[in-house]
């Protein structure tokens, strides 16, 4: 049996479209977890992550064919996995969560922090615990359209204009979102209304 | 004091800004202490967002994804579509030009008519009249001499098979047989696979 860690992307995608879709499991467990992080920043819910993350690597299956293997396969598979998300906060029509002390229990927010470090003092662990809840929570709160800006700027480190080309808007929206979306989420972490 | 705008601030943080603005702006910088506060306080979010850990991922998505393709049709891989060959441009640009040459083609029996129809043609009152007279006859005697030197390629046009058929028709015929040329070579509908494609997104 073929060994598929050994493998690049290119390779793999190869065997895929020789008829090797066994070859293709290698690739999502290269990139599950990036995938479903970014869907998870998005969405803020364990499952919906999953089921979108699994919803991202199944269509992007279907579109190997025309994916171009020169380029690399983890940014384009964390872009499908954005806009899909994307497309289901838009078809849900998902009101942004009001960031408010005590709002952890929101349908929106149903997520479990982890601990940011095991090894640290209680009293650190909590307050690192807290600020990311906070800046999840700030995030969640923020349009989906600027959640999908700020998640490929500060987490797929995408330039403007990649941005716009994978959100299908303008480079001066690009601009105005986020530009925006950093205020909101100062406010929000700064505890101003 | 003219403080920095907000964009100008995200700009800057994002080496986004062209070299003189961001050397304007970092001048300012130096010496204006609100500007320089908005900026950390900017930089902080920016090490915020940073330092926030990647969620652990619940369960493995391999083995649900390998089962759903497993009913999904195998993905063909596109065939790039070759670049238009420049003698195949060239083969079409010439069979336009020639197209177009036998839709205007005057034909033999069409000379006549031009010639005298050009003699006819009323002379403007000109300070000289008989040296514009002497050039308009040299001019209509090339012209006749051209043509005359073309009417053997017609002539051989009409002694072919397809004698039957007129200069536009001729032109038709050239612009389909290019066509299906064309065509046969997939140089037109052959599939593409470009080497940046905006459409690869699944979603």
């Amino acid at each position: 049996m073929e060994s598929w860690a050994a493998l690049a992307d290119r390779q793999l995608i190869t065997r895929v479209l020789n008829g090797q879709p066994e070859a293709y499991g290698e690739l999502v467990r290269r990139y599950q977890a990036a995938v479903y992080n970014a869907a998870y920043r998005l969405v803020g819910n364990q499952q919906d992550a999953l089921d979108l993350a699994q919803e991202a690597f199944v269509r992007a299956y279907s579109a190997l064919g025309s994916f171009d293997t020169a380029r690399p396969f983890g940014p384009w598979i964390n872009r499908v996995a954005v806009n899909i998300a994307l497309n289901w906060l838009q078809r849900r029509r998902v009101p942004t969560v009001p960031l408010a002390r005590g709002q952890a229990s929101a349908p929106e927010a149903n997520t479990e922090w982890q601990l940011a470090d095991d090894s640290a003092e209680p009293e650190r662990v909590y307050l690192a615990s807290e600020q990311q809840a906070q800046l999840r929570m700030a995030i969640l709160a923020l349009p989906p359209h600027y959640r999908a800006v700020v998640e490929l700027r500060h987490f797929q480190d995408r330039s403007y204009e990649e941005i716009a080309e994978a959100l299908g808007i303008s480079l001066s929206d690009v601009k105005s979102h986020l530009f925006r979306a950093r205020r909101l989420l100062r406010e929000r972490l700064e505890g101003r209304p | 004091m003219n403080h920095l705008t907000i964009e100008t601030l995200n700009l800057f943080l994002d080496q986004a800004l062209d070299t003189p603005t961001r050397a304007a702006a970092e001048s300012h910088l130096a010496t204006c202490e609100v500007c320089q506060a908005e900026l950390d306080a900017l930089r902080d979010l920016f090490a915020t967002l940073a330092a926030l850990p990647p969620a652990p991922l619940p369960a493995d998505l391999a083995a649900p994804v390998l089962q759903r393709i497993a009913s999904t049709p195998a993905p063909i891989q596109r065939q790039a579509r070759p670049a238009a060959h420049p003698y195949a441009i060239a083969a079409l640009a010439a069979q336009v030009v020639l197209a177009g040459l036998l839709l205007a083609w005057p034909g033999s029996a069409l000379v006549g008519v031009a010639t005298t129809t050009l003699a006819a043609l009323p002379q403007p009152a000109l300070p000289d009249p008989s040296a514009m007279l002497s050039w308009l006859d040299g001019w209509l005697s090339s012209f006749v001499a051209i043509v005359s030197r073309l009417a053997p390629a017609e002539d051989a046009l009409r002694a072919s098979p397809l004698a039957g058929l007129s200069p536009a028709q001729w032109a038709i015929v050239l612009v389909v047989v290019g066509l299906v040329w064309l065509l046969g070579n997939r140089w037109i509908i052959a599939g593409s696979s470009e080497p940046h494609n905006t459409k690869q997104e699944a979603a």
